[in-house]
C-alpha cells in the first residue's frame, strides 16, 4: 500500500486528511518537524505531505532541504500543503515537486494533486 | 554680583556722563571765551574813541604850542606892529583849522618907571590904528615889572577888551609866565576865570605862556643870564570849553552815547556826561606838565558787526545742537550697541540650541577634515560605537567601519571628495565590543564660497534595530495571515467534504445551509488574502518582478477564470485588443490583480443582461485598458470614495453580500506603484467604465519580500 507521511501540526486538518485517505493510503502523521523528518528518513513513505508552519527546532522549509540532502529521498515527491503566504517560490527552489495554499483547495484537490504526483513517480 | 556684562555697562554709562560733561564743558568755555573776547573787542573799540578823543585834545593843544613858537621865532626877529600881527595870523590859517579856538597875545616887559614912556611909544607905533590911541595899561598895581599885551589875535569879544591888560595882575597868568621864565618853554596856567578881569565874562580857560628872548642862544645860557636876554612873551588864551569840545569823532562805536567830564583837579572843565552809565573809564592825561582827568562814560550801546555781536548767542545755540546730536549719536549708539547684542544673544543661544540639538538627536552625528580626521563628535557617536569621544576624535571613521568590500568605501570616497556631492548607503560597521551593526549614512561634503572642501559631515544612524523590527512585522504579516487561514482551510475541507457526501447524503435544505457555510467561508478566505496583500503594499514589501507579458493572453486567462469561478450564471465576456501592441514589461500577477478585480466587480454588478467589455489600446506612451459594464454604476454621490479601503457603495451592498471593499482600493494602489493611473466614468443604473493606463517602458523592477495572494 502507498504510504502517505503527513507533516502537519493541526489536528483538525490531521483528521480531515485521515478522513479522506485513511482507506486509500497507508497514513503516518508527525506534528513537527523533527519527528517528521525522523519518519520521513526511517519509514521511507512514497510521498510526503509537508506543511511549513511547525512546532519545533525544524519547520517545514528545513524538513524539505534535509529531505532533499536524503539520498533515498531523493526521488519522493514532497507536495507542501501550507498556509503560509510567500511560501511557493521558496519550496519550489528547495525542492518540492508540489505547492498548494490550503484556503485555495479543498481535499478533493488534493487527492487528485497527490494521484497524479505518484502516477508520475512510477 | 558684579558680572563682566555689569561692568561693561557701568564703564559705557561713566564714559557717556563724563564725555557730556566735557562737552557741557568746552561749550560753556567756548561761550565764555567768546563773550570775552567781545567783550575786549567793545573795550577795545572803547579805548580807541578814547584814545582818539585824547589824541584831539593833544593835536589841538600841540597846535596851539606850535603856533606860539612859530610866532615867538618871528618876534625873535623883529618887533613888529599890529598891521604886521595881523598879517601873520591871517595868513597862518589858524582859523580855518580851529575857529574861534584860541586867542594870541604879545605881552611886553614894562618897567613901571617906563610905563609912560611905553604907552606914548605904543600910541606913536601905532599911529595910524585908531584903537591904540586910547591905549593904557590896567589895573594898577604896585608890581615894579608891568606886563601889559601890546598885541592880539582873537575872535572873542571878551577877549577883545585886553588890550594893555596887565597879566602880572593875574595870579594864575603870572604863576604861568614865571614858571615859562624858568624853563624857557610854554607853560600853562591854572585854570583863569575872565570873570576877576572882565565881571561881564564868566569865561573860564588857560592861558599859555611862552617867553621870546632877543637872541636864539639864550637857550644854551644858564637861567640868570638868559633871563637877561628876555624881551617879551607870547600868551595865548584857550576856553576850557572849547578846547575839550568837539573831541568825539565818528568811529566803530555809537559815539553818541559817548560823554566824557574833564576835570582839572577838582573843577570841572568841561561837563559832557548827563548820567553816569555802567560803563566808565577813566584817563589821566597831561598838557604842559598839568594834569587833566578825564572822565569817559558811555552806554554798551557799542555796535559791532552782526556775526560779531551775536556770536556768544550763535556759540549758544551750536553748543545746544552739537550736545542733541551727541545725544542723539549716543542714544543710537546704545539703541543698536543693545539691538547688537540681543542679535548676538539670540544667535548665542541659537548656537546653543544647536548644539545641544546635535548633541542631543539619536543619530550619530561626526564631523571631519577633508582627510576625514574625525573633529566633532556627538553623544551618540560614542554610544552607538562604543568608543569614547577622546578615542574618536583625531581618528578617521574606519576606527569603527571597514567591513564593507574595498570597492564600496572607493566608491563613497570618489562620490564625497571628487563629485562633492553627498553619499547615501547602508553599510555594516563593527562597534568597539565588535558586535557589528547595520547603519544608514548621510554624508555631505560641506564647501565654502570657493567651492572648496572644509568638512565632512556625517550622519550615521544604527537600523540594526529598525531592520529587525521590519523583519518581525514581515513575519508577523505571514503569521497572521497563516494562523488565520488554518481554521479557515478546516472549514472548507470539512465543508467540501460534507457536500460531496462524504459523510452520508444531505437533504436539500441541509446542502443548501451547507453552501451557504462554504460561500461565507470563502469570503473569509478572500478578506485575510485582501488584508494581506494590503498591509503587504502598504508596508512595502511587495516585489514587482516585471517579465515581457502578453497583455491580451494575460485578459483572455483573467476572463476565462472569472467566468469560471463567478460563473453561477456564464457570462460572456467581450475582449478587443488592439492589434500590434507589444510585449510588456510588467509584473504579470499584479495586473492580473487589477483585471481580475474589475472583471469581477463588472459580473457582481451587472443584471443577468449587458454588456461587460474589455478594451485595450495604446495612447501616446501608455498602455490604456478599459473595462465597461452596463451594471448598476456608481450613485453620483458616492462616487468620491470609491476607491477609499472598506468602502462600499449603497446599492453595492444592498445587491451582493459579498465583497470587502478592499479590491479597488488594491487595484488603485497597484496601477499607481506601476508608474499608471486609475479613473472610471458611471452612471447609476446605466453601468459604469474603468480605465486605468500603465506606462508602455513597463514596471521597474523591485525587491521586495513578498509577493501577492
Amino acid at each position: 500500500m502507498t504510504k502517505l507521511l503527513i507533516i502537519e501540526d493541526d489536528a483538525l486538518l490531521n483528521e480531515a486528511y485521515k478522513k479522506k485517505f485513511e482507506e486509500i493510503y497507508e497514513l503516518r502523521f508527525e506534528t513537527d518537524g523533527e519527528k517528521g523528518l525522523k519518519a520521513a528518513t526511517t519509514w521511507e513513505p512514497d510521498l510526503v505531505l509537508l506543511d511549513i508552519f511547525l512546532p519545533g527546532r525544524l519547520n517545514g522549509l528545513d524538513v524539505l532541504q534535509q529531505i532533499r540532502k536524503e539520498v533515498k529521498l531523493a526521488k519522493t515527491p514532497v507536495f507542501v500543503v501550507t498556509n503560509l503566504p510567500d511560501a511557493e517560490d521558496r519550496v519550489m527552489q528547495l525542492g518540492a515537486t508540489k505547492c498548494c495554499m490550503k484556503t485555495d483547495v479543498d481535499l478533493n484537490k488534493v487527492a487528485e494533486d497527490i494521484e497524479h504526483l505518484l502516477a508520475n513517480v512510477s | 554680583m558684579i558680572t563682566e556684562d555689569n561692568r561693561n555697562k557701568f564703564r559705557r554709562a561713566f564714559l557717556g556722563v563724563v564725555t557730556s560733561v566735557l562737552i557741557v564743558l568746552v561749550i560753556f568755555l567756548a561761550w565764555r571765551y567768546v563773550s570775552i573776547t567781545e567783550e575786549e573787542q567793545r573795550n577795545k573799540a572803547y579805548e580807541k574813541e578814547v584814545s582818539g578823543v585824547i589824541d584831539n585834545i593833544e593835536t589841538r593843544l600841540a597846535f596851539m604850542v606850535e603856533t606860539l613858537y612859530h610866532v615867538r621865532g618871528l618876534l625873535s626877529l623883529e618887533e613888529i606892529d599890529s598891521q604886521r600881527w595881523r598879517e601873520y595870523f591871517l595868513s597862518a590859517g589858524i582859523e580855518d583849522r580851529y575857529p574861534d579856538y584860541f586867542s594870541f597875545a604879545q605881552v611886553d616887559i614894562v618897567e613901571r618907571s617906563d610905563l609912560d614912556k611905553y604907552i606914548e611909544a605904543v600910541k606913536i607905533e601905532e599911529k595910524g590904528n585908531q584903537e591904540y590911541q586910547s591905549f593904557f595899561v590896567f589895573p594898577k598895581t604896585d608890581n615894579e615889572q608891568l606886563y601889559p599885551i601890546r598885541l592880539l589875535h582873537t575872535f572873542d569879544s571878551d577877549i577883545g577888551l585886553l588890550y594893555g591888560y596887565d597879566v602880572g595882575s593875574s595870579a594864575s597868568v603870572s604863576d604861568a609866565v614865571a614858571e615859562s621864565m624858568r624853563t624857557g618853554g610854554p607853560s600853562i596856567s591854572s585854570l583863569t576865570n575872565l570873570k576877576l578881569i572882565i565881571p561881564s565874562s564868566d569865561k573860564t580857560g588857560y592861558v599859555i605862556a611862552l617867553p621870546v628872548y632877543s637872541s636864539s642862544s639864550a637857550f644854551e645860557l644858564p637861567l640868570e643870564q638868559r633871563n637877561r636876554l628876555l624881551t617879551k612873551f607870547i600868551g595865548a588864551w584857550v576856553d576850557g570849553d572849547k578846547l575839550f569840545s568837539d573831541m568825539v569823532i565818528a568811529g566803530d562805536i555809537d559815539n553818541t552815547s559817548l560823554d566824557f567830564d574833564v576835570l582839572d583837579g577838582e573843577v570841572v572843565v568841561k561837563k559832557g556826561i548827563d548820567e553816569v552809565t555802567e560803563r566808565n573809564y577813566e584817563k589821566e592825561i597831561r598838557l604842559l606838565n598839568r594834569k587833566f582827568r578825564i572822565l569817559f562814560s558811555g552806554s554798551e550801546k557799542m555796535k559791532l558787526p552782526f556775526l560779531q555781536e551775536n556770536l556768544p548767542l550763535f556759540t549758544i545755540i551750536i553748543g545746544v545742537i552739537v550736545m542733541a546730536m551727541w545725544y542723539w549719536t549716543l542714544i543710537s549708539i546704545l539703541t543698536s550697541r543693545k539691538r547688537a547684542e540681543e542679535l548676538a544673544n539670540i544667535a548665542t543661544k541659537d548656537l546653543k540650541k544647536f548644539k545641544m540639538a546635535v548633541e542631543g538627536v539619536s543619530d550619530h552625528v561626526i564631523i571631519t577634515d577633508p582627510e576625514g580626521v574625525v573633529i566633532f563628535a556627538n553623544k551618540a557617536a560614542s554610544r552607538i560605537t562604543g568608543y569614547s569621544d577622546k578615542e574618536i576624535l583625531g581618528q578617521k571613521p574606519s576606527l569603527w567601519g571597514g567591513q564593507m568590500p574595498v570597492s564600496f568605501y572607493k566608491k563613497m570616497w570618489k562620490v564625497i571628495k571628487v563629485d562633492k556631492k553627498p553619499f547615501y548607503g547602508q553599510l555594516t560597521n563593527r562597534r568597539k565590543s565588535g558586535d557589528l551593526y547595520e547603519a544608514e549614512v548621510n554624508l555631505s561634503p560641506i564647501l565654502n564660497d570657493k567651492g572648496d572642501l572644509i568638512y565632512f559631515v556625517g550622519i550615521e544612524r544604527d537600523i540594526t534595530r529598525a531592520k529587525s523590527l521590519d523583519r518581525m512585522k514581515t513575519e508577523f504579516i505571514s503569521l497572521a495571515s497563516h494562523q488565520l487561514r488554518t481554521p479557515l482551510s478546516a472549514v472548507k475541507w470539512f465543508g467540501r467534504m460534507l457536500l460531496a457526501g462524504d459523510a452520508g447524503k444531505l437533504t436539500t435544505l441541509q446542502k443548501e445551509y451547507l453552501r451557504k457555510i462554504i460561500t461565507s467561508n470563502e469570503r473569509e478566505i478572500q478578506l485575510v488574502n485582501s488584508l494581506l496583500n494590503i498591509s503587504r503594499i502598504e508596508s512595502g514589501k511587495i516585489a514587482i518582478v516585471p517579465k515581457q507579458t502578453n497583455i491580451e493572453d494575460l485578459i483572455k486567462s483573467v476572463v476565462s477564470d472569472v467566468e469560471i469561478s463567478e460563473g453561477k450564471k456564464i457570462r460572456k465576456i467581450e475582449v478587443s485588443v488592439e492589434e500590434g501592441i507589444p510585449l510588456l514589461n510588467v509584473d504579470p500577477d499584479l495586473i492580473r490583480h487589477v483585471y481580475m478585480n474589475l472583471l469581477t466587480n463588472s459580473i457582481r454588478y451587472s443584471g443577468d443582461g449587458g454588456l461587460i467589455k474589455v478594451t485595450v489600446g495604446i495612447k501616446g506612451s501608455k498602455l490604456i485598458s478599459e473595462v465597461k459594464d452596463e451594471g448598476i454604476g456608481i450613485p453620483a454621490g458616492e462616487q468620491g470614495r470609491i476607491f477609499e479601503r472598506f468602502f462600499r457603495a449603497a446599492n453595492a451592498m444592498k445587491r451582493e453580500t459579498e465583497g470587502t471593499g478592499l479590491g479597488l482600493y488594491l487595484v488603485k494602489t497597484i496601477v499607481e506603484s506601476s508608474g499608471g493611473r486609475i479613473w472610471f466614468k458611471s452612471k447609476e443604473g446605466k453601468g459604469t467604465t474603468f480605465y486605468f493606463t500603465l506606462p508602455l517602458t513597463g514596471m521597474k523592477e523591485k525587491k521586495g519580500e513578498v509577493t501577492l495572494t
